[in-house]
């Protein structure tokens, strides 16, 4: 029922509702101009034909006067037929005592419709009056007056007002049909151009040239703003829709070409599309796929137990969230194969948030799984030995530990430390020693193969020994059988056959240890006394020993140390090293560690020394020296001279070292150029690899490095090639005596000529009589130092 | 015999008593328009016939002369008129029954008081409005001075004697002849000052006369109707509304009169240089 209307509210034109519209308000108007001056216009013709009647009777009356005054008769019925004949008088009748006569006149013919007389009802006036004069009455004259001429004159004035108004009502019309075709040109030109719009021509606009009413303006310019508007819409669009096409062809290309599996659902969960390299994980086509549900293209069992796991996607659709999957989840493919798989999924959402199905990523976990648990083992392992490696030691010994602490259980662990193993590495090369290690490794795998210990290399050639479960004397018999093999084992080598022995350290643990360092550390001083009364023996760690008592005390130097560093108590010395050639104007120096006690005194480095080192503090103290000494380089600029700081073998092992040290120079402003390292022979040839490149590393910014101890070492020129070291700084025991020992002399002049033949310079140490100092003058050797020349000092802090 | 002719008589007098009685036809000489001389007359007319028991209609003619010949015709039965003097006219019979109780009325020559005419002798060839050739005072009185005077003039008639005076006040007259008591009444009316150059003997103004026909009953009833008048209220009442439809300021009534009373008309007539028109 509302079409209706509506459909008869669109099917007329706005031209043709405001003509329709204006033409019922003007007909309306002309009615009701025509019913309020119709009315009063009857009344009026009415009145008119009274006054008419009234004054006909007058005009009359006055004609016939004289004639009746004159009593002659024939004039009066002659005046009164001219008169009505000349005037619209129906009927005329004088009556007086002597005469009575009528005369009457057709009335004129009607030229107005009867209907419009019947509507009118106007009523022919009648009039009489009696002529008395002085008196005396003379006769009574009576007319009526046609109403026909009135009729007609208000029929004339009707038909001329309708006339009028209706000319009036075309030329309204016509007037407004042009006004409404010129103000809607505008209007029907936006029309055009919106349906050359909507027929796709972006182009249209709507001309402005032509005026138009400002609100038709306006709207023309709204709509060639619009227009605008869409068209940049449209070519962004279409760029987005092209852009759009090249990203799905590429996501197309992508999908099927990356070696993700990806399934796409609906949001029912059903397959809608399987990529390549899903196909290829599911073996079915995604063809075949289509309309199934994913558990059973792709039925996922756990890794462990081979039991049904539930799918990701259909938590994904539930929940409407990502899911991950299981990291020990399998898919059983068509053919009945596994393949471990890990997945995501996701929901595919709207824009408004409302699920519009899945997809599901998965990948074929089967290579990594296996990567990692190879990395798993590796990370536990010693790549050369297979054995356990340290961390993993360290691990179990923690387990062992809690074990001891809150069960009644026995753990025995056992210090392995094999001797003269540097012996092999120096004469037959690292190849050599890393085959040793392996044949000893597995000698000693064997013999603990089926039982529940814990092999492990922790470092070089130093083993661990976890025994489980096992007591002091079951464990004693095993490591004494143990040595008693490796000192049968023979290792030949190039035609070379070493015999090599074993200390061990053991020790039980008990629930009143701390932590594993004291297990280490026990085993470790157990293991450095039985090292030090001569190898292959076995020591058991007892806390009341004499001589692991005294190791325990070096181990008190560890706490001293600590607290030393807490307290600020160490401070820093320098040494002059003078040069010999008078060219060499810049001050050298060393820097030295001194600990000043509790008490004050200064404690020289060769009391604590040798625990730091023992106890993994060494790398500590290096780093506490390098930090202070940069900070007064940085803070005393007047200090020009060159410096030259020592670094324990752990530093040099350390592959952090070299970037703690580039770090350190990064943060001030000195010259790089005046710092030097020194490193002992035995360090750097204890982590050759790893001291050759800290020097690489630290050469770059011109920190140079300088071989200390040279000659203490048993093969130091074999090394020499290797190490890119601008000093060779002689060792003491070489110096001291040697202007009466000529072997001594002849040792050192051999070391100066072959540093200088590798091109690099000489350091003779502990200097200490003129002889000495003679005899290296005489040597040519670049740089002295010792006693005799300079003594440490502190270094000049404010 | 006598009886039947007394019963005859009686029974033709009865029905002759029983019928309307025809009036009498009562001219009046009109020297005023019609409409002036009907509201004049008629309630006098009226008065006298309610009062004398004869029944008076008013005939008028358009100008003095037709009623004068309607005289002559013998269509009137009583006449209020001084043309009946003429010699000829006298011999038709009629008798004087009344007149109006004035002091007469004078012919005159005037001419307007700003007129350089002063003598008759000045209006010598020029031209003299007159009422109508058959006026009295208005045309034989005032045109008889001007010819025993020895004065040719060239009159022009107006129809009455107020038409002569307006002509007169236009200028298109250099005099006119004139009755003085209408000459009087117009110039008080319409402010007008005229100078006199001539003036008659006073004659009686116009008298109610009866034809030889009316019987002497009822001419002298109606002779006592007219001069009753003045004695009466009613009478009086009548002469007043008269006059005020005249605008005269004063009612005259009317005297009883005889043919003695106008014998100077008779011999005016009888002497006169003007050619009498009858």
């Amino acid at each position: 029922m509302s079409e209706q209307p509506a459909a008869l509210s669109t099917r007329y034109s706005l031209q043709a509702r405001i003509l329709g519209a204006v033409f019922v308000l003007v007909l309306a108007m002309y009615l009701a101009t025509l019913a309020v001056l119709g009315l009063p216009l009857r009344d009026r013709a009415q009145q008119h034909l009274n006054i008419g009647a009234e004054r006909e009777l007058s005009a009359m009356m006055a004609a016939v006067q004289d004639h009746v005054l004159l009593r002659d008769y024939p004039a009066i019925e002659q005046a009164i037929r001219a008169r009505a004949f000349d005037a619209s008088i129906l009927s005329a009748r004088f009556v007086s005592p002597k005469i009575a006569f009528e005369t009457r006149t057709p009335p004129d013919p009607q030229r107005y419709p009867a209907w419009f007389a019947a509507i009118l009802d106007v009523r022919a006036p009648h009039a009489q009056s009696e002529l008395v004069v002085g008196g005396t009455s003379y006769g009574t004259l009576a007319i009526a007056l046609d109403a026909a001429p009135s009729v007609q004159g208000v029929w004339v004035m009707a038909v001329r007002f309708t006339l009028l108004a209706i000319g009036s009502l075309i030329g309204v019309m016509l007037l407004l049909r042009w006004h409404l075709q010129v103000n809607l040109r505008g209007l029907y030109a936006l029309r055009t151009a919106a349906r050359t719009l909507e027929s796709g021509d972006l182009s249209a606009r709507v001309s402005l040239a032509y005026s138009s009413p400002p609100e038709v303006r306006e709207t023309k310019l709204a709509f060639n703003h619009m227009a605008d508007h869409v068209s940049r819409l449209v070519a962004a669009l279409e760029r987005e829709h092209d852009e759009l096409l090249v990203e799905k062809e590429r996501l197309r290309v992508t999908i099927e070409s990356i070696g993700d599996a990806v399934v796409v659902t609906d949001a029912a969960g059903m397959i809608e599309f399987l990529n390549p390299k899903a196909e290829e994980l599911t073996g079915f086509s995604s063809g075949d796929a289509q309309g199934r549900r994913v558990s059973e293209v792709l039925p996922l069992i756990d890794e462990q137990n081979g039991a049904p796991v539930a799918g990701p996607l259909e938590l994904a659709l539930q929940r409407n969230e990502v899911v991950g999957l299981d990291s020990h989840t399998m898919i059983r493919r068509q053919d009945g194969a596994t393949l471990a798989i890990s997945d995501t999924a996701a929901p595919i959402r709207s824009a408004d948030g409302k699920v519009q199905g899945g997809v599901l990523v998965f990948q074929d976990e089967s290579e990594r799984r296996s990567l990692m648990q190879r990395l798993a083992w590796q990370a536990e392992r010693d790549h050369l030995t297979g054995l356990l490696n340290r961390r993993a030691m360290e691990s179990k010994l923690a387990a062992a530990l809690h074990s001891v602490q809150h069960e009644a259980r026995q753990f025995i662990f056992c210090y392995i430390d094999l001797d003269r193993f540097k012996l092999v590495n120096d004469t037959c090369g690292h190849r050599a020693g890393d085959a040793l290690l392996q044949r000893l490794s597995a000698i000693m795998a064997q013999r603990v193969e089926g039982r529940n210990h814990y092999l492990a290399r922790l470092g070089g050639d130093e083993f661990g020994l976890l025994f489980v479960d096992t007591a002091l004397p079951e464990a004693l018999d095993h490591i004494q059988g143990l040595r008693d093999e490796i000192s049968r084992f023979r290792f030949e080598w190039d035609d070379k056959v070493f015999r090599l022995g074993v200390s061990l350290g053991v020790t039980e643990l008990h629930g009143a240890m701390t932590d594993i360092g004291e297990i280490l550390a026990q085993a470790d001083t157990a293991c450095y006394h039985a090292k030090s009364v001569g190898g292959s023996a076995i020591q058991v760690y007892e806390k009341t020993h004499p001589a692991l008592q005294k190791i325990n005390d070096e181990m008190q130097w560890v706490g001293a140390i600590t607290k030393a560093f807490e307290a600020h108590r160490f401070a820093l010395y320098r040494q002059q090293k003078v040069a010999l050639s008078p060219a060499i104007t810049t001050l050298h120096y060393e820097i030295l560690l001194r600990l000043r006690g509790e008490d004050g005194t200064i404690i020289s480095p060769g009391e604590f020394l040798p625990a730091a080192e023992r106890y993994g503090l060494a790398p500590s103290f290096d780093r506490w020296v390098v930090r202070n000494f940069f900070a007064y380089l940085d803070t005393h600029p007047e200090d020009e001279a060159n410096y030259a700081i020592n670094l324990s073998g752990r530093s040099l092992s350390d592959p952090g070292t070299a970037e703690f040290i580039l770090d350190e120079i990064g943060q001030y402003h000195f010259d790089p150029e005046r710092i030097s390292f020194e490193v002992t022979e035995t360090a750097a040839i204890d982590s050759l690899d790893a001291c050759e490149r800290l020097i690489l590393a630290l050469q770059s910014r011109g920190i140079q490095f300088a071989l200390d101890d040279f000659g203490k070492g048993q093969s130091s020129f074999g090394y020499l090639k290797r190490l890119p070291v601008a000093y060779l700084k002689i060792d003491g025991d070489f110096v001291r005596g040697m202007n009466h020992d000529r072997e001594k002399l002849a040792i050192v002049k051999a070391m100066h000529t072959l540093g200088h033949e590798l091109g690099k310079q000489t350091i003779a140490e502990q200097v200490e009589t003129e002889e000495e100092l003679a005899c290296l003058k005489g040597m040519g050797v670049d740089f002295v130092q010792g006693y005799l020349l300079h003594r440490p000092a502190p270094l000049p802090v404010d | 015999m006598r009886k039947i002719w007394a019963c005859l008589a009686l029974v033709l007098g009865t029905a002759c008593h029983a019928a309307p009685q025809t009036p009498f036809a009562f001219g009046v000489l009109n020297h005023r328009s019609l409409q002036a001389t009907a509201a004049y007359w008629n309630p006098i007319l009226n008065y006298v016939s309610a009062r004398s028991g004869v029944p008076l209609e008013l005939h008028i003619g358009r100008t003095a002369n037709e009623t004068t010949d309607r005289v002559v015709a013998g269509q009137l039965d009583f006449a209020y008129t001084n043309h009946l003097f003429t010699p000829k006219r006298d011999r038709l019979g009629w008798r004087v029954l009344a007149r109006q109780d004035s002091e007469g009325i004078r012919g005159q020559v005037v001419v307007l008081d700003s007129s350089p005419v002063r003598t008759l002798q000045e209006l010598a060839g020029k031209t003299v409005a007159f009422a109508n050739p058959y006026g009295f005072t208005g045309y034989y009185v005032p045109m008889d001075d001007l010819l025993r005077a020895g004065i040719e003039v060239a009159p022009l008639f107006c129809g009455n004697q107020e038409a002569a005076m307006g002509q007169l006040l236009s200028g298109e007259a250099a005099a006119a002849g004139v009755n003085h008591q209408v000459m009087a009444s117009f110039a008080q009316r319409r402010q007008m000052k005229y100078r006199v150059l001539a003036e008659s003997e006073p004659y009686f103004d116009l008298a109610v006369m009866a034809s030889p026909r009316v019987s002497p009953a009822d001419g002298e009833k109606v002779r006592q109707a007219f001069v009753g008048m003045s004695r009466e209220p009613e009478g009086q009442r009548v002469l007043r509304l008269a006059a005020q439809s005249l605008e005269l300021t004063k009612a005259r009534g009317f005297v009883a009169a005889d043919d003695r009373d106008y014998r100077n008309y008779r011999s005016f007539f009888s002497q006169t240089r003007v050619p009498v028109n009858e």
